[in-house]
């Protein structure tokens, strides 16, 4: 059997990968093998065998890139390993770029689970359609009589006769 | 169990917590760091955290077939020494292999590792032959080499672990056995590592206790000094025996003096429950006495003190551990039932109490709670106790109590608040409210605790522990404002051939009667009728053996009348269970006769599984979970397509010899196969396992398809009555029985992360879409829109009718959107089960989660339409309706004054 290593390193997404330590694993095809990550972000999974491996670092609080793993042995018989970004739900492209090894893995995102409240706003006040209404009658009540006044009264003759 | 956590000693918070893949078999603590040993079927993991931060420091795997059997530090080195399978290797941390490693003894079970100096001694038991007694077997190892020094055979007749044997490691003196052979007072001490003499032989007073023979004959030997860090010079163990009918529990020092071991009497306890070794020679023991724990401190300053518990919540106290803050003991208890508790000096009261029972919860039922009732209502209850208002009485009861309140806040200040939601002070867990947010979440746990918990706050409302293992709870009777009839909840657990049925009042949780039923159960369900003498829902359990049948519970006569009364058909499986190759459909024979508690059953189909597939598991729709509100999906040209809606669809899941899954959905009245589907390829096994949920015509499953690419896929099948547009099944009466195959639409989507636990929310008349719930391995629960999970959604993009329909275009991989994530940034670890449950408002469905750990949340999939929004402003209301009335009230002199003018013009 294989290990398989790997780091998680900082960038501006996670800065201090030790709180990772007991918030997230590495895990291989969603729960068959799990790897515990350390303080310095390294993790170990053990016990892998040739083939096609789905390495995701399943967290609480980021979200990272999911892996597809080859574990090969080459000419020599030395063991090697190809890995490469996959989306879950698409093919795993063969033309992807291989990564080096041991992985290096960096968070692609924190988890925003709040949707902010929506404050105070002019403008969704006058979008709500019941607020259009009372400015249709607002118009009606105060600048139609304008409107009125302001024609020739003959045409208002003319009109009121039709 | 398979967590391990931290917890701090002053308030009993958890400091950090890892949940491993597999079982933790030894757990080690040693200055700052803390060794798990655990093992899956092939492989033996060792694990050393960080005691600080719950980081790994570092961890060692092997396959080893036996697992991994015990595991020891090797005194000032970072090194561990462990038996892994039927070997005993060396481990440097961060290192992939062993410093070396020694094929042990395949006839012996290696269970204790003692590493003194340069040897490293394996004891582990032999089992007794024909030949020979039970004894022990002791490799002496090199701990630098590896290379065997001696082995030999020792303490004849006694085994580790067996009540009659110590294991004693001091730094200074070397290690020891000391045991006492069965039908013999002679104490024998074996010195590990020497062979001639095998063995000292001290009189029965070593101890310094003395002793009639029969009492020591019955008295048995426990380590104390588990931990050797803790206590390296002088280990302890103890001694406990009964006299006179009082258990008394001594506490034994060994010691050296010149050539010769010594053994002195430290302490010593009455009918102590549990003792634990602390630093400094301090021991503690725990006594569960009536109405509370005792516990004493000896060796150094004494201490003792005592706390109210009532055993019959979580049972006597079984282990106890002890740890100094500052120079204070403070004695952590563990309870047969799960509980914990921090005991110190100056309380009568726990420090802190944790419900560990949760963490083994099988079983949970929500009780609704009645709403609160004004005290108008109380009074009008008062004066007239027979009447039960109408529901319109109470309102209008509750409205003149509501403007009684209004005038009241009027006249002491103003006191209106901004916001929607009212009623969120915190009250009793046992209060209700309008809304029917507050429910009491009932637990029933395999360690025999049913403990209620308010759904707002996690608040504990009571618990109870009934000793045998609880497997189902169930509400038998519902609370009903302004009544005087308690509201039931009924335990189901199982000894080694009876059934036990508890029931307890559901808001005090005194037990209202317990019945130990003389058969073990397969399964147990509602009945659709209640007992004429309690008001309970009747319960039916599921009987293989001798015969199958429909026991009835309450057990009586009238019971059984009911039963027959209410003249439904009764169909019930068997064989339904994991592994089974076929399920039986049975159907239970009401007669006239009602001499027995139970039904007769007669067989009325059976579903052969096909030729090399067995059962991985059953589905069917939780309680309610197949009502709807619209009879059919409305489609973009204004046609309907029909629902099949059957509640006795069950979804079976079948492990192919062949390799992949089938799954089969089939009636459970008739047998009859509605649809089948195989999943070639697809893994189900203790990593990855099959989960499914039915809700509507709806059924979901979700399992692991290896190869390239892999994932874990979603399938979700609906089932129509027909493929064609407005046709439907006319009849007013369906039956089971009636031959009708529904239509199904089914497709597969890819879920974001490996899920434990499927769940579907529910809302009161089901007009609210539905989110499927996803307890994900992470530890979040995600809660997706149906429509996201909808078979119809096209593959190309939508046309305008199917635009109208509401369809968007398909795509495989589900979203982790964290905005639809419940539990927001809790972790909320190894859930097994997901429920939900209706409110009284339509919009908002109960979430609970529970496995490891506990989680409730309320969630309204299609938005909190039916409620003011938070930030609704009561006090601007008002204020703008007052402004109003008042320029009303200014401007009609001035009108008046106008038009009066204009009469004058």
């Amino acid at each position: 059997t294989y290990r398989l290593r790997g780091a998680i390193l900082a960038n501006n997404v996670l800065s201090d990968v030790s709180e990772l330590a007991t918030r997230a694993h590495a895990v291989v095809n969603g729960g068959e093998h799990r790897g515990y990550i350390q303080k310095d972000g390294s993790f170990v999974v053990e016990n892998l065998t040739l083939g096609d491996w789905l390495l995701e670092i399943q967290s609480a609080d980021y979200a990272f890139p999911k892996l597809h793993v080859r574990i090969a042995t080459n000419d020599e018989g030395r063991a090697s390993v190809a890995a490469r970004y996959v989306q879950i739900g698409s093919e795993w492209s063969e033309d992807a770029p291989v990564l080096a090894y041991p992985l290096k893995i960096e968070a692609s995102a924190k988890y925003d689970f709040f949707t902010p409240r929506q404050g105070f706003s002019i403008i969704t006040m006058f979008s709500n359609p019941y607020m259009l209404m009372v400015g249709a009658s607002l118009v009606a009540i105060f600048i139609m009589p304008k409107l009125q006044a302001n024609l020739d009264p003959e045409a208002l003759k003319e009109l009121q006769e039709k | 169990r398979n967590a391990v956590a931290a917890l701090r000693a002053d308030d009993g918070q958890i400091a950090w917590r890892q949940v491993l893949s597999e079982p933790v078999g030894t757990l080690l603590a040693r200055d700052d760091r803390v060794l798990t040993l655990s093992s899956s079927s092939s492989d033996a993991h060792v694990h050393v955290w960080d005691a600080g931060s719950g980081a790994l420091a570092w961890g060692f795997s092997q396959a080893a077939g036996g697992g991994a059997r015990t595991a020891t530090f090797v005194r000032d080195s970072d090194d561990v020494i462990a038996v892994l399978g039927d070997e005993l290797v060396r481990v440097a941390p961060g290192s992939n292999t062993p410093a070396w490693s020694l094929a042990l003894n395949g006839t012996a079970a290696y269970k204790r590792i003692v590493v003194h100096g340069k040897s490293v001694f394996a004891i582990g038991n032999v089992a007794s032959t024909r030949q020979a007694k039970q004894q022990l077997h002791v490799v002496e190892v090199d701990t630098a080499s590896g290379a065997v020094k001696t082995q030999y055979s020792t303490a004849e007749g006694v085994s580790l672990g067996g009540g009659s044997l110590v294991v004693l490691e001091s730094r200074e003196y070397g290690a020891y056995l000391v045991w006492r052979e069965a039908d013999n007072i002679v104490w024998h001490i074996h010195r590990l590592g020497m062979t001639s003499p095998m063995w000292e032989i001290y009189h029965a007073k070593m101890v310094e206790v003395a002793l009639m023979p029969p009492d020591m004959l019955t008295s048995t030997i426990a380590e104390l000094d588990t931990d050797p860090g803790l206590n390296d010079a002088t280990p302890r163990f103890t001694l406990t025996y009964t006299r006179d009918g009082t258990q008394k529990t001594v506490v034994v020092e060994m010691y050296r003096t010149g050539d010769k071991l010594e053994m002195r009497k430290i302490a010593s306890f009455t009918d102590s429950t549990a003792v634990a070794a602390g630093a400094q020679r301090t021991v503690a023991a725990v006594r569960t006495s009536a109405d509370g724990v005792a516990w004493r401190v000896r060796g150094g300053a004494k201490h003792s003190g005592d706390a109210v518990y009532e055993s019959s919540t979580y049972g006597g106290v079984t282990h106890a551990a002890l740890a100094f803050v500052g120079s204070a003991p403070r004695v952590v208890v563990q309870t047969r039932g799960g509980l914990l508790a921090a005991l110190a000096g100056d309380s009568r009261e726990p420090v802190w109490t944790r419900d560990e029972s949760l963490a083994h919860a099988a079983d949970m039922a929500l009780l609704a709670l009645p709403p609160p009732a004004s005290s108008a209502e109380h009074a009008a209850k008062e004066t007239d106790p027979s009447v039960q208002p109408s529901a319109a009485i109470r309102f209008v009861l509750r409205w003149v109590a509501t403007a009684q309140a209004l005038v009241e806040s009027v006249t002491s200040g103003f006191g209106i608040g901004s916001g929607g939601h009212g009623g969120e002070h915190a009250a009793a867990p046992t209060e209700g409210d309008h809304f029917g947010f507050r429910r009491l979440a009932v637990f029933g746990s395999t360690t025999g605790v049913v403990a209620a918990v308010g759904s707002q706050d996690g608040a504990h409302a009571w618990a109870h522990y009934l000793k045998t293992r609880v497997e189902r709870v169930f509400i038998t009777r519902g609370s009903q404002a302004l009544s005087s009839a308690a509201p039931i909840v009924v335990a189901v657990g199982r000894t080694r051939n009876a059934t036990v049925v508890t029931a307890l009042d559901a808001l005090t949780g005194k037990v209202v009667s317990r019945d130990s039923l003389p058969f073990a159960y397969t399964r147990v369900f509602e009945l659709p009728a209640s007992d004429p003498v309690s008001g309970q829902r009747l319960l039916g359990f599921a009987v293989a053996e001798p015969t199958p049948r429909l026991a009835v519970w309450p057990a009586t006569a009238e019971a059984v009348r009911a039963l027959g009364a209410a003249n439904v058909p009764l169909y019930f499986e068997l064989g339904d269970g994991a592994g089974s190759t076929a399920v039986q459909g049975f159907r239970a024979e009401i007669g006239d006769d009602v001499a027995e508690p139970w039904l007769a059953a007669q067989p009325a189909w059976t579903f052969d599984l096909p030729a090399g597939e067995t059962l991985i598991s059953t589905s069917r729709y939780e309680d309610g979970a197949f009502h709807t509100a619209l009879q059919g999906r409305v489609l973009g040209d204004r046609s309907v397509l029909y629902k099949y809606i059957n509640p006795h669809v069950g979804a079976l899941a079948t492990q192919r010899s062949a390799g992949g899954i089938g799954v089969y959905l089939i009636d459970r009245v008739s047998g009859r196969l509605l649809h089948a589907a195989e999943h070639a390829g697809a893994v189900v096994s203790a990593g990855h396992p099959f989960l499914a949920t039915l809700s509507e015509n709806r059924v979901i499953y979700q399992f692991w398809q290896p190869g390239v690419p892999a994932g874990y896929v979603t399938a979700v099948v609906e089932l129509f009555e027909s493929d064609q547009p407005d046709t439907r099944d006319e009849r007013t009466e369906v039956s089971s029985l009636d031959l009708r195959l529904p239509s199904v639409v089914a497709t597969a989507f890819v879920a974001p992360e490996a899920a434990t636990a499927l769940g579907t929310t529910r809302t009161g008349s089901s007009i609210t879409t539905r989110d499927v719930l996803f307890a994900l391995a992470s530890g979040k629960l995600l809660a997706l829109p149906d429509a996201m999970l909808d078979p119809r959604r096209p593959m190309h993009a939508p046309t305008k009718d199917e635009q109208a329909e509401g369809l968007v275009a398909y795509s495989a991989p589900l979203p982790l959107d964290p905005r639809r994530v419940l539990s927001h940034s809790h972790s909320v670890a190894g859930i097994a089960h997901v429920r939900s449950a209706p409110t009284h408002l339509e919009s908002t469905s109960l979430v609970a989660a529970f496995g490891l750990d506990v989680f409730f949340t309320r969630t309204s999939p299609s938005g909190t339409f039916d409620q003011l929004s938070p930030s609704f402003s009561k006090a601007n209301l008002v204020i703008t309706s007052l402004a109003l009335v008042a320029g009303c009230l200014l401007g009609a002199p001035m009108v008046r004054r106008k038009l009066t003018n204009r009469a004058w013009a």
